[in-house]
C-alpha cells in the first residue's frame, strides 16, 4: 500500500486567504445553517413533546397554522425562513432567536486520527465497527484504495476536508 | 459514513455549471447531519414519509437506505446499506423526480421505477464488491441500523 499522502485545498481555503468563496462552499454553509436552526428548533420541540406540554396541533393552533403545515415544518427544514423558525421557537417555548456567530478560523483542529482497521486489508473484509469509530466520513474507491474524509472544525461543527493515503 | 467513489465525484466535483455546484455543496451539508449527530427522522415503511432525512427502500428485505436531499431543486438521493448499527454506506446517487441537466443520470421516478430497482441492484453489487461476503443490515428493526449513541426518531 502507498504510504505517499496527498492532502486537498482546506475546506476554508478560500474563506483564509481572502479568495472569492466559490459557490459550492456558500452553499454548504447555507445548508449548514438552515439545518443547525432546524436542528436547534427541532430539539425544543421534542423536550416540549416529551415532557407532555406541547403537542404538533396544540402548536400548529398557536401560531396559526394546519397540523399537517407543522409535521412538514419539523420533518425537514425545506424553505424555512427566519419567519418560519421564529413562529416555532415562539409557539414551541416562548422563545425567540437571537443572532450570534463563531468565527471559522483558528478553530482547535478536530482529532479524526484514523484507527487501525483503516488497512486495505481489514478494510476490504470487514466494515468498520462502531468501537473503532475516531473518524467520520470516509471514501472507499476500492479495497485497495482507500480515501478518509478528516474534520477541522470544532466538536460540535465538524468542516470536512479530505486526505488521501 | 462512507461514501463511494461516485458519490465523492459529485460532492468533490468538477462540475459542469453553477447549478450543480450549488446542488453538491447543499448536499454535502445534508450528508454532514448523518455525522454530526444531528436529531434524523428516519422511516422505515418505504417511500412514506416524505419529510424523513432517512428512509429504507423496497423491498426492506434488502435492507437498502436512501438518504434525502431536498433543497434546492432537483432533490437527489444517495443510496447505500448499513455496515454496522450508525454506519452508513453510500455507495450510489440521483435526482429523485426529475431529469436534471448537469447529469446523464435518469430520475428515479415512482417507487415501483426500473431506476430504483436498477440503482438497488447496483448498490447491491457494489457492496459485494467492496466488502465481499460481509453482509449489510437487513430487516424492519430499527434499532439494527440506529444505536441509543445517536439521536433519531421515527416518523
Amino acid at each position: 500500500m502507498s504510504t505517499s499522502q496527498t492532502k486537498t485545498p482546506s475546506m476554508l481555503y478560500e474563506i483564509a486567504a481572502g479568495l472569492p468563496i466559490p459557490l459550492e462552499k456558500r452553499a454548504y454553509f447555507h445548508a449548514r445553517v438552515l439545518n443547525s436552526y432546524y436542528q436547534y428548533v427541532l430539539q425544543k420541540f421534542i423536550e416540549e413533546e416529551q415532557a407532555n406540554r406541547l403537542t404538533k396541533a396544540e402548536l400548529a393552533r398557536r401560531i396559526g397554522r394546519k397540523p399537517e403545515v407543522i409535521s412538514r415544518l419539523l420533518g425537514a427544514p425545506g424553505n424555512w425562513t427566519l419567519e418560519t423558525a421564529t413562529d416555532l421557537l415562539l409557539g414551541i417555548s416562548a422563545e425567540e432567536l437571537t443572532p450570534a456567530s463563531v468565527p471559522l478560523l483558528n478553530r482547535a483542529p478536530r482529532n479524526y486520527k484514523h484507527s487501525d482497521w483503516m488497512s486495505f486489508t481489514q478494510l476490504s473484509t470487514n466494515p468498520p465497527t462502531r468501537s473503532d469509530i475516531n473518524w467520520k466520513v470516509s471514501i472507499t474507491k476500492n479495497p485497495l484504495e482507500l480515501r478518509k474524509f478528516s474534520g477541522t472544525g470544532t466538536a460540535d461543527s465538524p468542516i470536512i476536508e479530505v486526505t488521501m493515503r | 459514513m462512507l461514501l463511494s467513489e461516485e458519490v465523492k465525484a459529485l460532492l468533490d466535483g468538477p462540475w459542469d455549471n453553477n447549478d450543480a455546484r450549488y446542488r453538491a455543496g447543499r448536499l454535502r451539508a445534508d450528508l454532514e447531519d448523518f455525522i454530526k449527530g444531528a436529531n434524523l427522522a428516519v422511516c422505515l415503511i418505504p417511500f412514506a414519509a416524505k419529510t424523513a432525512y432517512m428512509g429504507i427502500l423496497s423491498p426492506v428485505t434488502a435492507g437498502a437506505w436512501d438518504i434525502r436531499s431536498r433543497d434546492p431543486s432537483p432533490a437527489l438521493r444517495v443510496v447505500g446499506f448499513f455496515a454496522e448499527p450508525d454506519v452508513f454506506v453510500g455507495l450510489r446517487w440521483g435526482p429523485r423526480s426529475q431529469r436534471v441537466p448537469w447529469t446523464t443520470k435518469p430520475p428515479l421516478g415512482p417507487r415501483d421505477s426500473r431506476e430504483w430497482r436498477d440503482i438497488i441492484v447496483q448498490c447491491q453489487t457494489d457492496w459485494r464488491n467492496l466488502f465481499h461476503t460481509y453482509s449489510p443490515i437487513t430487516g424492519d428493526n430499527v434499532n439494527e441500523y440506529f444505536s441509543d449513541q445517536n439521536p433519531f426518531h421515527v416518523v
